[in-house]
């Protein structure tokens, strides 16, 4: 996967230009990832909010994690995975770690290893309104 | 299992930039083609997370960060921290 820098990522990104788009949420609410996943492009945020508005609502965005400038960064962690971890189901039932093409770079491994992985899968990223406040859709 | 699906041209010589836009024209389309092929599934089965134990500075740090306001909430910080 191609996102911009060689520094940490975020596996939890806004949808906008810039972003890569990580994956798309499937059945059962587990997200099919997109190890090649294409780089995000006006043209194709306006294809994927045809089939779900907001787009964050059942896609995954991947950017360069930006750490101290994010809400969920305290205390040198990232609380939004912390969030995922205790909030969120685990798949234990998973053989192998899905192959998210991110994961040699991901914030939320480098802080959690594969236990990361377990609940990535279930997440959606809670999509922010910035003329409604905050949307809950996770 | 993961699926891989190939768009194979031959008979062009493409430079770098030119294989770069078409590999994300393939992933764009493809991203777009597996949104819809999931959206027959959207809403079933969807796991219900409730977000409202999120502490609130997390929200109301998200919506700054995001909204229009971010850049008059930096324009006034050094008011505001004093």
């Amino acid at each position: 996967m191609t996102v911009p820098g060689d520094g940490p990522v975020c596996p939890s990104a806004d949808a906008r230009p810039g972003a890569t788009l990580l994956g798309i949420l499937g059945p059962r609410g587990r997200v099919v990832f997109l190890p090649q996943g294409p780089r995000v492009t006006e043209d194709l945020l306006a294809g994927l909010a045809a089939t779900s508005s907001p787009v964050e609502a059942r896609h995954r965005f991947a950017a360069p994690c930006v750490a101290r400038g994010c809400a969920f960064w305290d205390d040198g962690r990232c609380r939004a995975a912390d969030v995922a971890a205790a909030e969120f189901p685990r798949d234990n039932s998973m053989a192998e770690l899905p192959e998210c093409g991110i994961r040699d770079r991901c914030r939320w491994f480098f802080q959690s290893g594969a236990e990361a992985c377990r609940v990535c899968v279930h997440v959606t990223t809670a999509a922010v309104s910035e003329s409604a406040g905050p949307v809950p859709s996770v | 299992m993961p699926h891989e699906f190939k768009f194979v041209l031959d008979g062009a010589e493409l430079d770098e930039k030119q294989q770069a836009f078409i590999a994300q024209a393939v992933a764009e389309a493809g991203s777009k083609a597996l949104g819809e092929v999931l959206a027959a599934d959207a809403g079933r089965d969807l796991v219900a997370i409730d977000v409202s134990r999120l502490r609130r500075w997390e929200w109301v740090g998200r919506a700054v960060l995001l909204g229009d306001i971010a850049s008059k909430v930096a324009e006034r910080y050094p008011e505001i921290r004093r």
